[in-house]
């Protein structure tokens, strides 16, 4: 059974079920379990709890703009999705600010795709998003967003977590745009047995600059953060990432961990990571790996001993340095999609 | 089909400085099987890496020529799609790169672009070289190398070999690492390959023992000591070397103990040791 109109299911493949679009006219909903407010409709029940969770947000996000208009998207509590739900931005303007609250109520399940369409792709364009979601007790969502804008972009990202007792979230994060790029990832594991599971993966490109933070804190016991970042930095571009675990004291049998690793593969290319650890409990398992490195010449050379091209080698490795990432997204068809901008944008001549 | 031809003449190499080839001369036809023996550290595998193209050897003179093209003037790519393969004797890990889509790759660079090969035929071509050389049939799926046993990269080796049908192919120390089965598919899917691909592709070998002799029979056996082949003889050199060692052979040829010569080398003729290198650096 599928109700999605035409454009859309040219848009998002044959199998996709739900949409929501978000555009210039307005909120479109496409056979979507969802529902959406504005944060200034007093009227809406759960108006205490969202001031709450604002008030721990507003401290850490440094691009934070509640405002009444604020949408508020809801997955019903115990409402389990199959398959993927898609949000769709439509952009038309020149500076698009947003500021969106999700909320998974508890014991719901989804996978949220969030995608971005610029109308007019060579016009300078200034792309402020603030995203918060947040996943009640014994929920269980995905959240992957890659974005894959053009040169003219400059992006600001802002993502906020707060996971409550025993709910997963899985941050599926990809930085593919060509412009300047900055982005914030935190997310809080307030409930026992809370966990979060962060990947970020990145490709810089000509003069682009890139800078990534993601933070996990752990305030309840038995919760788990895992951050993995990989990025490819290519010609002069330069990358950053940030990489903080916290844990707080009486938060025990918390597990903390994280990898950053950059992959340089121009000279005149730069990457530096900053992994931090804090950790205010004794009774707890951490650990973290950074690295910044370059393609090994020998691997270099066993590759083109094969046919493969100076070019064509550094492409296959950095496809690979990627894939353990890639592998983690679980929808298939956004795989292959991300796998076709990975493909492109290591394979694009310096 | 054409019978291709291997030229090496006077080929001298370093690495970091120090000479290690002093003087190849070796000529193999398709067709031809030739053995390398020798010592440890004599130059072997510098010999593969120098006509594959390894940056960290140094070429300082002499020529090698497979067919019209000359091989050292070729970078390692153009070298390969020349029709050069070299069996790694330590093969590299990659990971997250499968086996069969760094093999595809492979295929198509030699192809050329605009005659790639179908995605049927190449796993067809896959699977049944896969099952000639009893892999794992998960091999392929799994990254390039990585977390494979000794004896898995080894026939992952000749795996890539059949894939890419080169014109002459060396195979550096490919029995180290296989248990006694995997000895024989090795050894006797060379020799098929040789045989079924008629006079179209030579076999350099390079090993330590008989065992692998067993199966891919030589028609010349050389012996590399300190960079020259200092004897050139049939499969019963071989035997020969195998029942006695290298100090028969040292004795006949006037050499002295290897370490030892290497010393006075050191001392008597300093100005030759790295000059190779040295005049590269300096762009003479
Ligand atoms: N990067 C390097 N720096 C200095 N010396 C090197 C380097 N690489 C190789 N050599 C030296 O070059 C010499 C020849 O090495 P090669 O690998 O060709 O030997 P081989 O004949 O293949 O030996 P084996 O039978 O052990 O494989 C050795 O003495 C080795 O130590
Ligand atoms: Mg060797």
């Amino acid at each position: 059974m599928n109700m999605l109109p035409e454009q859309l299911q040219t848009y998002l493949g044959p199998d996709a079920q739900h949409a929501l679009v978000i555009g210039e006219e307005g909120l479109q909903f496409n056979n979507t379990p969802l529902t959406v407010n504005t944060l200034g409709d007093t009227t809406h029940t759960n108006q205490a709890y969202f001031q709450q969770v604002m008030q721990r947000t507003v401290q850490p996000l440094t691009t934070y703009r509640p405002a009444d208009d604020t949408l508020v998207i809801e997955l019903a509590a115990e409402v389990v999705v199959e398959q993927p739900l898609h949000v769709i931005y439509v952009h038309h303007e020149a500076v698009f600010r947003r500021h969106v609250l999700f909320v998974a109520q508890p014991f719901s399940e989804a996978k949220i795709i969030e995608h971005h369409i610029i109308a007019d792709a060579h016009q300078p364009m200034l792309i402020e998003q603030t995203l918060e979601v947040i996943v009640r007790d014994e929920a269980k969502l995905e959240y992957a967003s890659f974005d894959a804008f053009a040169e003219m972009a400059q992006l600001q990202m802002s993502r906020f977590g707060i996971v409550e007792r025993s709910a997963t979230l899985t941050w599926s994060l990809g930085s593919f745009s060509s412009g300047d790029t900055q982005t914030e990832n935190i997310t809080q594991l307030v409930g026992a047995g809370a966990t979060c599971q962060s990947t970020l993966m990145t490709i810089g490109m000509g003069e682009q600059k890139q800078t990534h933070l993601v933070r996990i804190d752990q305030l309840a016991p038995y919760t788990s953060g895992v951050i993995t970042n990989h990025g490819v930095m290519r010609e002069r571009s330069q990358g950053n990432f940030d990489g903080i675990g916290f844990i707080e004291k009486g938060a025990h049998q918390a597990n903390a961990q994280q990898e950053s690793r950059f992959m340089v593969l121009d000279d005149q290319a730069k990457a530096t990571t900053n992994p931090i650890l804090l950790i205010d409990e004794y009774d707890v398992t951490a650990g973290h790996a950074a690295s910044v490195g370059r393609v090994d010449e020998e691997t270099l050379y066993y590759l083109q001993s094969r046919g493969l091209s100076n070019h064509e080698a550094n492409a296959l490795v950095t496809l690979g340095f990627l894939m353990p990432l890639i592998e983690t997204v679980s929808d298939e068809r956004l795989r292959e999609k991300l796998l076709h901008v990975i493909e492109t944008k290591v394979s694009q001549h310096v | 089909m054409s019978q291709p031809k291997l030229e090496i003449t006077n080929l001298q190499a370093a690495v970091e400085d120090k000479t290690i080839l002093k003087g190849i001369n070796l000529t193999v036809r398709g067709g031809e099987i030739h053995a390398i023996m020798g010592p440890n550290g004599n130059g072997k595998s510098t010999l593969a890496g120098v006509l594959m193209g390894n940056p960290k050897y140094q070429v300082c003179s002499g020529t090698a020529t497979l067919d019209e093209a000359d091989l050292l003037a070729l970078p390692v790519d153009e070298r390969s799609k020349a029709g050069m393969f070299l069996a790694m004797q330590y093969p590299s890990e990659i990971g997250g790169v499968t086996n069969a889509d760094f093999l595809r790759s492979a295929v198509n660079a030699h192809r050329g672009e605009g005659n790639e090969i179908g995605l049927f035929p190449f796993v067809k071509k896959l699977n049944q070289s896969v099952k000639k050389l009893e892999m794992r049939e998960d091999l392929p799926h799994r990254y390039l190398n990585e977390g494979f046993s000794g004896g898995e990269k080894k026939r992952n080796e000749i795996l890539q070999m059949m894939m890419l049908e080169p014109k002459m192919a060396i195979l550096d120390e490919i029995d180290s690492g296989l248990d006694i089965d995997a000895l024989r598919i090795v050894g006797t899917n060379v020799t098929q390959l040789v045989k079924d691909r008629e006079q179209e592709m030579g076999v350099i070998l390079i090993t330590h023992y008989q065992r692998l002799l067993d199966y891919i029979q030589p028609d010349f056996v050389h012996v590399l000591i300190d960079g020259q082949i200092v004897k050139t003889g049939g499969p019963e050199l071989a035997k020969r070397l195998e029942e006695d060692g290298y100090d028969w052979l040292k004795e006949e040829l006037g050499l002295k103990s290897l370490t030892l010569e290497a010393d006075t080398e050191e001392t008597t003729r300093p100005a030759n040791i790295g000059a190779c290198g040295t005049r590269q650096k300096l762009g003479l």
